[in-house]
């Protein structure tokens, strides 16, 4: 990998993917479970994820200029490594084309229920594509000129919606006992942060590696720490009952700002920073994706896959479910998919890198790799 | 009808846009790759014009982590 | 390079036909911009009227062609959707609900349960939850939106703008909108409101254009009374006492007037300007109560008795009389949900966040509770200001 990035644009990014769907979808899902403690939930996965990143980052400084596949391979031998290799593409290629379906199902529940929601995801494809052909550098740079625009869009709406706060919608607290609260977590860990296990790919591309763990930490705590806003913003705002019946609380939430009877009807750029992080968080997906492929198989080089691989993320965002309904029932088993690919593996990495390390230094030369099960 | 046209149109495209770099470089293993990746999604598309159902990959996943999401979530009810 | 060039370039050629306008767009000549909706009950099917603006009519300075500025149609339909669609059929364009200011539920209807009409406004992506919704009563909603008012051009804005000031400075009326609508007809701990509606004068006259030629519109829309419901059938009305002192217990009162009996005899009136209700409640031997607290600041307004305004005794004396005014006042309005076993005012609520444990066994025959509830008050009222005289002139008028 031969692209640089700062250490700052790594904790942007880190942002974004943190960020990424989880603004639009995840709110509704811990309101559902733990009604008007989400935001208990919200801290526990916080708090939870932030472990996780500390794990995700510890795997990936183990060889900080191998990404992530190419250490997988170092660590547990050609043959395993590349196949705990392909079943990351395997991951990857699927998270693209929920995300993908996501915006698509945004776009056409909220917006233009009309479009045909191919054409939705062949322009999304699209640039995609094209965002990966351009490098990671650039989408980095991308989201580092936009952040600033995101966070001023966010304090506003933030801002405006303090007028219909009601803090009563938090009260009583705890009535449903701890249970309904870790079940609302889940998500909330999955989803910001377990996603994370992406950028393992992009290290080697931070300029100094010495500055990879302060900035993964930085970046997904202020990733999940907005998105914990959001859903504190959706109990204060909507009540728990409303929260959860919208298929999209921040939407509705924005829908809601009226100031002064001038500052309103302003949905539009919530969905337009919706759409930012969003697209942030999947192009970096697709780059590592493209990467991924290329390294696993062994390419000489790793361009020139985009668009076939567009063609196929397209076609299977649109495979992937007949309804809306059929789709969120994923939530159910999807963050085991995302603890699998990050915690579970980074385990397994740290475990064989230490199996090594104890090997070598009884002066065996085995290749004492610990078989994936 | 049209949409099968669009996709194989698309397919084509594609390759003659990338195809002939390739072939100067002599990228063989990215090649193989390309036209394979190129033609499931060719394929997969013109299946789906056709309302051929596809199996989907989402219910492998639910296969495997599905029971999982049951157990944990019974526990914590 | 060249060649690479040529290509992209057809390329994006044939894609520009797709990219130039999108499957949804709608001009706005095509679109008929809908500011009120009326539901009511057509034997088991809906009758839907929707008013129309006219832009023309409405911006332009002089009423050009002496048109009503806005139109209304109807039709009937087994689902809310699809009498909407139906009207596509008389109307010339298609309907546009964004804009929605008031919808009015009829009084029929109301009591049948209007559960079923509310979904498809919140679940149509146009639909946005700031229109407020009113129940017609003595009337239907159809003959609601086909009256015409003077001042303001549309009969909607009037509507919204004349809901909003007056629960704002008025009191005995509410302006809900549908999440909040929602949200309590769905909670066990609190029941929904809606402000009523009526049409004072003749009906037949209020269509007409003649209705606005005199300066005492013979025929106008008139808030009155705030229904109560139980779950969403329209159970019964308060009056406009009861409906200020719910307003005042539920702290959605901001400015109203209190009519109080003066020392030796007569009436003032005194402006409240600033109110804040809070209900405690709490479980006593295993039976709910609640007290109900109330911290008023007012001004005297308007004297018509003899009264020695200037002394500060007097103004406690006043005080006292505005809080018992405004203490019968809220009285009434829990007496009348007590009897009606709705508890409109969310005591529910307030008992499910002091004691959450009592609420989850409760919470299902909750309303029976809440009828032998007792209720407590605790009126603490401020005059401030006199306005901008003191001693009034009753006291210098020859008898």
């Amino acid at each position: 990998m031969n692209e640089r990035i700062s250490g700052r644009q790594f904790a942007l990014m880190a942002a974004y993917v943190a960020i990424g769907d989880s603004m639009l979808v995840l709110p509704s899902i811990p309101i559902n479970d733990a009604q008007q403690n989400a935001w208990i939930s919200a801290l526990v996965g916080l708090a939870a994820g932030m472990m996780v990143v500390w794990l995700l980052s510890a795997a990936g400084r183990l060889y900080p200029h191998l990404t992530l596949v190419q250490a997988a391979e170092q660590l547990l031998g050609k043959w395993i490594g590349k196949a705990v290799s392909a079943l990351f593409v395997a991951y990857l290629f699927l998270s693209i084309g929920a995300h993908t379906r996501e915006i698509g199902d945004f776009l056409t529940t909220q917006m233009m229920p009309e479009t045909p929601i191919q054409a939705i995801h062949i322009m999304y494809a699209g640039i995609l594509a094209m965002a990966a052909r351009l490098g990671l550098e650039t989408i980095a740079r991308t989201g580092e000129f936009f952040f600033s625009f995101f966070i001023v869009f966010l304090a506003a709406f933030i801002l405006f919606l303090i007028p219909d706060i009601k803090l009563n919608n938090l009260l009583p607290v705890l009535d449903g006992g701890i249970k309904p609260i870790l079940r609302g977590s889940i998500t909330m860990t999955a989803y910001p942060f377990m996603e994370l296990a992406v950028l393992l790919m992009a290290i080697p591309a931070v300029r100094k590696p010495q500055a990879i763990h302060a900035n993964f930490m930085r970046g997904a705590f202020m990733g999940g720490a907005v998105v914990l806003l959001i859903i504190l913003l959706s109990i204060l705002v909507l009540g728990p009952d409303y929260a959860t019946r919208s298929i999209y609380p921040s939407y509705a939430l924005a829908k809601k700002i009226n100031v002064g009877r001038f500052f309103q009807r302003l949905e539009v750029i919530l969905a337009f920073m919706w759409l930012l992080t969003s697209f942030i968080k999947s192009a970096i997906f697709f780059k590592v994706l493209q990467t991924a492929i290329a390294q696993t198989a062994g390419l000489r080089t790793e361009k020139r896959l985009e668009l076939p691989l567009g063609m196929l993320v397209v076609c299977f965002s649109l495979i992937i479910s007949s309804n809306i309904i059929d789709f969120h029932e994923a939530d159910h088993y999807w963050p085991y998919m995302d603890m699998t690919f990050s915690v579970i593996l980074s385990l397994v990495l740290l475990a064989a890198y230490a199996i090594r390390r104890a090997a070598r230094r009884k002066g065996t030369t085995g290749s004492g790799n610990k078989g994936k099960d | 009808m049209v949409a099968i046209a669009g996709i194989v149109l698309t397919a084509v495209l594609i390759a003659m846009l990338e195809v002939p770099a390739m072939r100067k470089r002599r990228l063989k293993k990215e090649l193989f790759l390309f036209f394979a990746i190129l033609l499931l999604a060719a394929g997969i598309g013109i299946a789906q014009s056709l309302h051929i159902t596809l199996p989907n990959p989402l219910d492998w996943v639910a296969a495997v982590y599905g029971p999982i999401g049951r157990l944990v979530d019974s526990a914590l009810k | 390079m060249a060649r690479k060039a040529a290509w992209l370039f057809i390329f994006l050629l044939m894609l520009s036909p797709i990219l130039s306008g999108c499957w949804n767009r709608r001009e706005l000549n095509d679109l008929a911009i809908v500011a009120a909706v009326g539901i009511d009950k057509a034997k088991d099917k809906y009758l839907v009227t929707v008013q129309v603006v006219d832009p023309g009519e409405v911006a332009s300075r002089r009423g050009s062609a002496g048109q009503s500025p806005v139109s209304t149609y109807h039709a009937v339909g087994g689902t809310v959707f699809e009498a909407i669609r139906k009207m596509t059929t008389s109307t010339p364009r298609k309907l546009y609900f964004s804009h929605l200011r008031i919808f009015v539920i009829g009084e029929e209807l109301a009591r049948q349960g209007m559960g079923e009409v509310l979904d498809l406004l919140s679940r149509d992506q146009e639909g946005r939850t700031d229109f407020y919704i009113t129940v017609a009563k003595d009337t239907t909603a159809q003959a609601v939106l086909n009256v015409l008012t003077p001042l303001e051009k549309i009969p909607a804005s009037k509507l919204y703008a004349s809901l909003e000031v007056s629960a704002k400075s008025w009191a005995p009326t509410v302006a809900v909108q549908l999440d909040e609508l929602i949200t309590n007809i769905v909670d066990p701990g609190i029941q929904a409101t809606l402000t009523g509606v009526t049409i004072r004068g003749d009906l037949e006259a209020g269509n007409k254009k003649k209705n606005l030629e005199s300066p005492d519109v013979p025929t106008r829309i008139q808030y009155k009374g705030i229904a109560i419901f139980r779950g969403d059938k329209l159970v019964g009305w308060m009056n406009e006492e009861e409906s200020k002192g719910y307003s005042n217990i539920t702290d959605q009162l901001h400015s109203t007037v209190v009519e109080t009996a003066c020392p030796n005899g007569g009436k003032m009136a005194v402006e409240v300007i600033r109110s804040k209700t809070s209900i405690k409640a709490k479980i006593r031997d295993g039976k709910p109560e609640a007290e109900v607290i109330m911290h008023t600041e007012a001004n005297v307004a308007d004297v018509e008795c003899k009264i020695k305004l200037t002394k500060s005794s007097t103004l406690y004396e006043l005080e006292n009389a505005a809080g018992a005014a405004m203490q019968k006042h809220a009285e009434h309005a829990i007496v009348k949900a007590q009897r009606l076993k709705c508890d409109v005012f969310g005591f529910g609520d307030a008992i499910h966040r002091a004691a959450p444990g009592y609420w989850k066994h409760n919470k299902d025959n909750w309303d029976e509770q809440f009828a032998k509830m007792p209720i407590r008050f605790k009126v603490n009222v401020k005059i401030r200001r006199i306005g901008t005289i003191g001693e009034s002139i009753m006291n210098d008028l020859k008898e």
